[in-house]
C-alpha cells in the first residue's frame, strides 16, 4: 500500500454503508433460558437447508447460541478474539461455517461479575462492522439471538438502525417471561426513527405452564402483539442435542422439526 | 446542565452559595488536556460553518478540552457556536435523550443557528446511548436538521482530530441534493488544520493547473461556508479529495450521486502525483501531459540534486502531512540519516513506507507527536544535523540544528511544488554552511 492512495475514478472500494445487502436481518429476544438459541438455530438450518446463505449472531456472554449447528464445538467469540489478536483480527478467525453452510458467529463478553457485556456488544458490532462481515459474506439472512432482556444500551444495539429489520421476542407462559417479553417489545417501540428494527411477534415455546397458550395469548392481547408462532415441549430437542445437532439437522422429519420450518417461512417470508 | 462557553463570573458560585464541593464550580468543569482528542477537530471544523452550531456531550473532562480550545482560540468565545452538554451521574445511568433535548432547544432556539451538530464523546459512547435516534427525535421536534458525530477516544485504533473532522463532513451528508452538473468542475474536498493552516487551496499547483486548463474550481469543501451552500458541493462532476478528512464524504457523493472522487494528498511521491494529475486529467478531458511530465521531471532532477547536497546528514522529523514515516522514507531516499520519527498514529501509508525505511537501513526512534518532552530530550542528546517539524525556532537554532519549519504546512501545498518547495528550503539550510561534497 502506498501513502498516497489513488482510487481509481469511478471504483468502489467496497468500503462503503453496507446497508441493504441483506435480504433479513431479525432480533431473537428473550429471558435467558426461555429457548432462544433453541428456536433460532433450528431456523437458521431450517433456512440453509432451502439454499438460503444463513448467518447466526449469538449475542450473550455464555457464547453458545450456535454450538448446536457447530457440532458442539465452542467457537472464538469476536471478543476474545480481539482481547487475543488485537487489531490482526480477520473474517476467518471468528466465523465458522457450521451445517449446512450456516455462518456461525459469537459476540462473547467478559465472564460474569468482571467488564460490561453491554459495552461489549457494541464492540464486537464494531468489528463485525469493520471487517465489512455483512458485505463479503452477503448473507440472505442474518439472525441475531440477543441475551434476555434488553438490559442496556448495549443490547439494544440489534435493534439500531444498520442491524435488524424486525424484532421476535421468545416467551413461555411464565410471568417473568412475559415481564422480559413486554420491556422488549417497549424499548423496540421507543425508538422513533424510521429504519429501526419493527417488532413483529411472539414466539411461544411452551413451558407446559397450565393454560399456556390462554396466558399468552392474553398478555400478547395487552401489548398489542402478536402471537406468531407456538412451539410445543418436546424431548426431542434434548436428543437432538445430545447429538449436538438442531431438531431440523437431527430429526429433519420429526413433527418438531416441521415446526420450526414452519415458523422460519413465517419469519423469512416465502 | 448546559456548560455556556463564557468569559465572565456569571456562573460562579459565591462563598454563600456553597453547600457542597459540587458548588464550587470553576469556569470550565476540570483541568486536564489532550492534544489528539478528536473534539480538538470538533472544534476546528465549527469555526468554519457560519450558521451551525455544536453541542458536544460528555464527561466533565471530556467537554473541557473543546471549551478551553475555544476559549484560547477566540477573541469572543460566546459567539463561537459551542455548547457542551455536562453528563452527570443521572444521565450516565439513564442515558442523556431528555437533559440533551433540552439543551438542543435552547440551542436552536437561535433564528441565526440553522442545524445543529450533535457530538458525543467517551461515555456517552461507552454506556451506548443512542446519538442517532436522539438527534432524528431533537430533529423532528424542533424542525432543523441535527447530524450525529460519533467521537470517542478509544474508537478505531487512532484516536485524533482527524477523524472527528471527517465524520463531521460526514454527517452533513444528508442536507445534500442533486443539482445541476456543472460540465468540467471539481470539487477540492478536505483540507489541513495542522498549525492553524490558512489559506486557499486554489493557490495549490493543483487549483492552478485546474483553472489554467478550464476546469471550474466548483467548491473548496470545508471552507467558511453557510448551510445552504453546502447543496452545491453535488454540482461537480469529480471530487478531488485532498485531504483524508473528506474521504468519507466522497464516498457518499459516490455512492448518491454518483460523483466519483480521487484521492491528491500531500505527498513526497512524485510518481503518484504524475498518475493522479493524468486521471484527473483524462476524466476531465485535460490535455496536460506535457506540462505534469515536465513538472515531475523537474522534481525528479532536484531530488537527485538536493541528494548530493544532504547525503549522510542527521535529521529529526515529525509533523504532518505526509504521513511522518511516508516524510522520514522520502528522507532516506535523498540519502540523509533520519534519527527520530514523531507521529501520533499510523496511517494509510505508513507500512509501505517503513518497509522502505528498513530496507534502506534505518531504523530511526519512534516519538509519540504529542509528547513534547522526549523530543527536546532527543534534540539536547542526538544533535541532528536539521530538524523539521514544530518547536520554538530560537530553542531549536540554539542547540546548533537547523530548523526546517514543516514539510508541507499550508493548504496550497499540493503537487509538485510542495516537493520542490521543501527541498528548496532544505537545500538553503544546507547551503547556510555547505559541506565539501563536489555536487555541481
Ligand atoms: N421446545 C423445547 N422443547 C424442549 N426443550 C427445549 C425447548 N426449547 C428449549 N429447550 C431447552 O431449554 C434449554 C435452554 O434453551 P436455550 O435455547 O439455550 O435458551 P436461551 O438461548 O434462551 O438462553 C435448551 O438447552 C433446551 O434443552
Ligand atoms: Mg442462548
Amino acid at each position: 500500500m502506498c501513502c498516497f492512495v489513488f482510487i481509481s475514478i469511478g471504483k468502489n472500494d467496497g468500503s462503503g454503508s453496507g446497508e441493504g445487502v441483506l435480504l433479513k436481518r431479525i432480533a431473537v429476544y428473550g429471558k435467558g433460558g426461555i429457548g432462544k438459541s433453541v428456536t433460532v438455530s433450528n431456523m437458521s438450518v431450517a433456512l440453509a437447508q432451502q439454499g438460503l446463505k444463513v448467518m447466526q449472531i449469538g449475542c450473550d456472554p455464555k457464547a453458545d447460541s450456535t454450538i448446536n449447528i457447530t457440532g458442539g464445538d465452542r467457537i472464538s467469540t469476536v471478543l476474545r478474539t480481539m482481547r487475543e489478536k488485537h487489531d490482526r483480527v480477520e473474517i476467518e478467525d471468528i466465523i465458522i461455517k457450521g451445517d449446512f453452510g450456516v455462518y456461525c458467529v459469537e459476540a462473547g463478553g467478559p465472564p460474569p461479575g468482571v467488564g460490561c457485556a453491554g459495552r461489549g456488544i457494541i464492540t464486537a458490532f464494531e468489528k463485525l462492522k469493520e471487517l465489512h462481515v455483512y458485505e463479503k459474506i452477503k448473507p440472505d439472512i442474518v439472525f441475531y439471538d440477543v441475551l434476555g432482556d434488553v438490559v442496556c444500551g448495549g443490547f439494544a444495539m440489534p435493534i439500531r438502525k444498520g442491524y435488524a429489520d424486525d424484532v421476535y421476542v421468545v416467551t413461555s407462559g411464565e410471568m417473568m417471561s412475559l415481564y422480559a417479553a413486554n420491556n422488549i417489545i417497549s424499548a423496540v417501540r421507543s425508538n422513533i426513527e424510521r429504519g429501526y428494527a419493527q417488532f413483529r411477534g411472539l414466539i411461544l415455546n411452551k413451558k407446559n405452564v397450565e393454560n399456556e397458550e390462554d396466558i399468552v395469548r392474553k398478555a400478547a392481547e395487552e401489548m398489542n402483539a402478536e402471537v406468531l408462532h407456538v412451539i410445543p415441549r418436546d424431548s426431542i430437542v434434548q436428543e437432538a442435542e445430545r447429538q449436538h445437532k438442531t431438531v431440523v439437522a437431527a430429526f429433519p422429519d420429526s413433527k418438531q422439526a416441521l415446526i420450526y420450518k414452519e415458523l422460519s417461512r413465517k419469519v423469512f417470508g416465502d | 446542565m448546559i456548560d455556556y462557553i463564557m468569559s465572565c463570573l456569571s456562573l460562579l458560585n459565591r462563598v454563600s452559595e456553597i453547600e457542597s464541593s459540587k458548588d464550587i464550580i470553576g469556569r470550565l468543569h476540570c483541568q486536564s488536556s489532550g492534544v489528539i482528542c478528536p473534539l480538538h477537530g470538533v472544534m476546528l471544523l465549527n469555526e468554519l460553518f457560519e450558521d451551525t452550531a455544536t453541542l458536544i456531550v460528555g464527561a466533565p473532562e471530556c467537554v473541557y478540552y473543546p471549551q478551553v480550545g475555544t476559549l484560547i482560540r477566540l477573541d469572543n468565545p460566546t459567539l463561537s457556536g459551542i455548547y457542551t452538554y455536562v453528563m452527570d451521574e443521572n444521565d450516565v445511568v439513564f442515558g442523556s435523550a431528555d437533559g440533551l433535548k433540552i439543551a438542543a432547544q435552547a440551542v436552536l432556539e437561535d433564528p441565526e443557528i440553522a442545524a445543529l451538530f450533535l457530538v458525543s464523546s467517551c461515555v456517552f459512547e461507552l454506556i451506548g446511548d443512542d446519538l442517532r435516534a436522539i438527534s432524528a427525535d431533537i430533529a423532528n421536534a424542533l424542525g432543523k436538521p441535527v447530524f450525529p458525530v460519533h467521537t470517542s477516544n478509544y474508537d478505531h485504533h487512532c484516536p485524533d482530530y482527524f477523524k472527528a473532522i471527517e465524520r463531521m463532513l460526514e454527517a452533513i451528508a444528508p442536507v445534500l441534493s442533486k443539482q445541476e452538473t456543472i460540465p468540467h468542475s471539481v470539487n477540492l474536498l478536505g483540507r489541513i488544520f495542522h498549525g492553524n493552516a490558512k489559506g486557499s487551496l486554489r493557490q495549490s499547483e493543483l487549483g492552478a493547473m485546474l483553472e489554467k486548463n478550464g476546469v471550474t474550481i466548483n467548491m473548496e469543501f470545508p471552507s467558511r461556508v453557510r448551510l445552504e451552500h453546502i447543496k452545491q458541493l453535488t454540482a461537480a462532476e469529480l471530487n478531488i479529495v485532498t485531504d483524508r478528512v473528506g474521504i468519507r464524504l466522497a464516498k457518499i457523493m459516490q455512492e448518491k450521486y454518483g460523483i466519483p472522487y480521487v484521492l491528491f494528498e500531500s505527498t513526497f511521491s512524485h510518481q503518484t502525483i504524475e498518475e493522479t494529475y493524468l486521471s484527473i486529467g483524462r476524466f476531465l478531458r485535460v490535455a496536460w501531459q506535457d506540462e505534469v511530465s515536465r513538472l515531475s521531471a523537474h522534481t525528479k532532477e532536484r531530488i537527485s540534486e538536493v541528494s548530493c547536497i544532504v547525503e549522510g546528514e542527521t535529521i529529526i522529523a515529525g509533523c504532518l502531512p505526509p504521513d511522518p514515516f511516508q516524510s522520514v522514507a522520502f528522507l532516506s531516499k535523498l540519502k540523509m540519516k533520519p534519527l527520530v520519527v514523531a507521529s501520533a498514529c499510523l496511517s494509510r501509508g505508513s507500512e509501505e513506507a517503513i518497509a522502505n525505511l528498513l530496507k534502506a537501513g534505518e531504523d530511526p526512534y519512534v516519538i509519540h507527536a504529542c509528547e513534547r518532552e522526549p523530543m527536546e530530550e532527543a534534540l539536547k542528546t542526538l544533535r541532528p544535523r536539521f530538524y523539521v517539524g514544530h518547536a520554538p525556532h530560537e530553542k531549536v537554532s540554539a542547540l546548533g540544528i537547523r530548523h526546517i519549519g514543516c514539510f508541507m504546512a499550508e493548504p496550497e501545498h499540493l503537487g509538485f511544488r510542495s516537493i520542490d518547495n521543501f527541498l528548496l528550503r532544505l537545500e538553503s539550510a544546507a547551503m547556510q554552511t555547505p559541506a565539501e561534497k563536489g555536487c555541481d
